[in-house]
């Protein structure tokens, strides 16, 4: 599919790009469903989730409270300087901030963050099994590639980014309490006392499912292009690339539908 | 032509070359044989200036090499073709872009006279009617003709092939063999080849060399080597008899 | 952990040795224009889709969590400006420059590191060619041409997903929403939001050319090189974002007092 097929022939083009949306994402909703049916009708291989899970929680832990700490010191400021200029004093900040750290930021973070590393690295090490026969090695022994592979590395990833998630939205506010207290001047009981008025317990409860439902998607992303692997180094690149962008376009997209789903329930 | 003098290589704490010591004359086809891994393609890289030694010297046609920067290795890769283990060639550009690039970076050239070279170069690796085609859609086989002629082109005095036979079947195998063996004798070349199949290397080489554990554990002409006492070239025979 | 650290510095070292060949290049022996152009081309028309998305709904979540504190002070008139403002300074640029990370980082890596590995790049430098000249640059300033322009399109969507979500969520009419946008949204929030988008632009295409001109080990090692890339990057852009806004208020309480 050239720029020039689009240029000459504009219909043959949407037809054929649609047709291969179609069959794509029949593949992909065929493999969630194989792997759901796995799930339930099986036992999980207990040792290869906890080893998935050693992967996905303790790999990333460094990596995820690194970046959301410099996060919650950007939303501070930003948000105190944005609070200047319209109601001309920063009394708010510490509640706002708190909000939008355990409402969006915690979350989207760590899932982005798990993408690239985690999904990616899924992506990675499926295509190269996929390029080196090994799935198709699997399957001659009998085995299952999609409870052998699959289901560990979903579970483990959902499991996995609960916790990251929960662990990133505690570092981010302690960061914020930090830079609230050295910054802008709110000592740490104002800054707890501002974030009570503003932050109920479902919002954590909301923040956990929204990791959860990010947690459940990344993996399945990857998977599905690590199973639909070309051969060759060109094809393992291709995959890994395909599922960091489908990954974080659904994680975006998820998170738009979870806000406004849940900002019902407020 | 080339003089290697106790090169030695290493990468981290793995030492793959430990001291080679070799003389290649001019106008020889020299096969360098060995193992897996012990090195052979890293002397070859070296040869071209894609690798340096940590130590030694290494003299190409009179010259020490061993201390050139990268653009004192352009007049030295312009006299030494290198064929890549992969067929290498640059997936974006045409068969005839690719074999025309090193005729564009090496020489200015008239667009006439680089048509009348690719031409050449692609009969004389048997290949005709594919210029226009991407690497992509022509067979493996062809893709190492093809990377053959684009080294031809430049109509270097000494040509590296690294591992021109692996992956391909008998029946290509065996064109490529004859291939390299025409081909040094109607350019009148250096070949210096590194391949594991000793039943050609008896056949086409003038000069065999064999590797083990970076080092050169035995070298002769082909006669000289089949009355060889070292194990491995032993059991190369034993190989090269059984097929 | 204790082996971290200096590795962490030999990366850097090496990453900007690298830089420093690329800019070297750059300036004594440049590219010809068509091959960027090409790369341009190439890049942006591949990542507009991603990026336009990522910035219509990044300004959608900002509006639908600003709505629902901007309510509670009545002060639903400001909705416009503030998640405008918010989009363009922080979350906008960071959250798009995560998707290029994953788009065009990742694809370039892999598509440097497959030549890497199948020995192109050898190949180039056989042929008399540089392979920094001939293909690194025209990527490189590619991917800071195109990214630029990608960031710059997915933020003005983001103002078409912010105004569209408030009409749709807050029941605020467009006309009210884009009338507050130029009382808070000043020239420092429009420059601030340009610099990081040239600086994530920059971190992006040293990155993942480095990452794929540095791949050994066929095609798990391509598949590693991308993971490294989209971390490295996604960590070095939090990064950069802090120090572009701090730099920002540094400066903005500099001119307050000059």
């Amino acid at each position: 599919m050239t720029t020039k097929q689009l240029i000459q022939n504009p219909f043959a083009f949407i037809g054929v790009l649609l047709i291969h949306t179609c069959r794509d994402a029949r593949a992909f909703l065929t493999l969630v469903v194989q792997t759901l049916f796995q799930l339930v009708t099986h036992l999980p291989r207990k040792k290869e989730t906890i080893q998935q899970l050693y992967f996905v929680a303790n790999g990333s832990l460094w990596t995820i409270i690194f970046c959301v700490c410099f996060a919650a010191v950007v939303t501070m400021l930003e948000s105190s300087f944005h609070m200047k200029l319209v109601i001309q004093n920063d009394s708010m900040v510490p509640g706002f901030a708190s909000l939008l750290i355990l409402r969006e930021l915690g979350a989207i973070v760590t899932a982005l963050l798990l993408t690239s590393r985690i999904g990616a690295g899924m992506a990675a090490e499926i295509g190269s099994m996929k390029v080196t026969e090994q799935i198709d090695a699997l399957k001659m022994l009998g085995i299952n590639p999609i409870r052998f592979l699959i289901v560990p590395r979903l579970i483990a990833s959902t499991i996995g980014c609960v916790l990251l998630s929960i662990i990133a939205n505690l570092v981010c506010i302690f960061a914020a309490m930090i830079v609230a207290d050295q910054f802008l001047g709110y000592s740490n009981g104002m800054f707890l006392t501002a974030m009570r008025r503003f932050v109920d317990f479902q919002d954590i409860i909301f923040a956990s499912i929204k990791a959860f439902c990010f947690g459940f998607v990344i993996p399945l992303v990857s998977c599905y292009f690590g199973f639909n692997c070309r051969t060759g180094a060109d094809g393992v690149g291709r995959a890994t690339t395909q599922s960091v962008v489908f990954a974080s376009v659904a994680i975006i997209v998820l998170d738009f539908v979870l806000s406004y789903t849940f900002s019902y329930f407020y | 032509m080339i003089k290697y003098k106790n090169l030695v290589k290493s990468f981290g704490t793995r030492t793959v070359l430990k001291g080679i010591d070799l003389h290649i004359k001019a106008g020889e086809i020299v096969f360098i044989l060995g193992t897996s891994g012990t090195g052979k393609s890293v002397l070859l890289k070296n040869t071209v200036g894609l690798l340096r030694p940590d130590s030694g010297e290494i003299w190409i046609d009179g010259e020490n090499v061993s201390g050139y920067s990268e653009e004192q290795f352009l007049s030295i890769r312009k006299k030494c073709g290198m064929v890549f283990q992969h067929p290498a060639l640059f997936d974006s550009l045409t068969i005839y872009e690719n074999i025309a690039y090193g005729l564009r970076k090496h020489f200015s050239m008239a667009e006439n006279e680089i048509e009348r070279r690719v031409e050449q170069a692609l009969s004389l690796v048997n290949l005709d009617n594919i210029l226009s085609k991407r690497p992509g859609e022509i067979s493996y086989g062809m893709q190492k003709r093809v990377s053959l002629a684009r080294t031809v082109v430049l109509q270097p005095k000494v040509l590296l092939f690294d591992e021109p036979t692996t992956g391909l079947d008998p029946v290509t195998t065996n064109s490529i063999n004859t291939l390299i063996q025409s081909l040094s004798r109607k350019l009148n070349t250096t070949s210096m080849v590194v391949s594991h199949d000793m039943q050609c290397a008896l056949k086409i080489a003038d000069h065999i060399v064999v590797l083990d554990q970076g080092q050169v554990v035995d070298q002769g002409t082909p006669k000289q080597l089949l009355e060889s006492e070292v194990p491995l070239v032993r059991d190369f025979l034993e190989e090269a008899r059984n097929q | 952990m204790i082996g971290v650290v200096p590795r962490f510095f030999y990366r850097l070292g090496q990453i900007m040795m690298f830089l420093g060949d690329v800019l070297k290049t750059l300036w004594h022996r440049p590219c010809r224009l068509e091959l960027v152009l090409e790369q341009v081309w190439y890049v942006t028309l591949q990542s507009f889709p991603t990026t336009a998305m990522a910035g219509f709904f990044v300004g959608g979540i900002m509006t639908v969590q600003f709505a629902m504190q901007v309510n509670e002070f009545g002060a639903a008139a400001y909705l416009g400006g503030l998640s405008t403002s918010a989009t363009f300074r922080e979350v906008g640029p960071m959250l798009i420059a995560f998707m290029l990370s994953g788009k065009v980082g990742a694809f370039t890596s892999a598509e440097l590191g497959t030549m890497k590995v199948t020995e192109q790049i050898d190949a180039i430098r056989c042929l008399g060619a540089d392979p920094i000249q001939e293909v690194i640059l025209p990527r490189f300033l590619g991917i800071i041409i195109s990214s630029f322009f990608l960031l710059t399109g997915g933020l003005m969507l983001s103002v078409v997903g912010g105004a569209t979500l408030g009409v749709l969520f807050a029941g605020i009419n467009p006309q009210e929403y884009v009338r507050h946008i130029p009382t808070i949204m000043g020239w420092p929030s429009i420059l601030s939001g340009i610099v990081k988008c040239l600086s994530y632009a920059l971190v992006l295409a040293t990155i993942c050319t480095y990452m794929g001109y540095f791949t050994t080990g066929g095609a798990k090692g391509v598949g590693r090189a991308v993971v490294s890339t989209s971390v490295l990057t996604m960590v070095t852009i939090v990064v950069f974002d802090w120090g572009t806004s701090f730099l920002g208020q540094l400066m903005l309480s500099w001119f307050a007092i000059g």
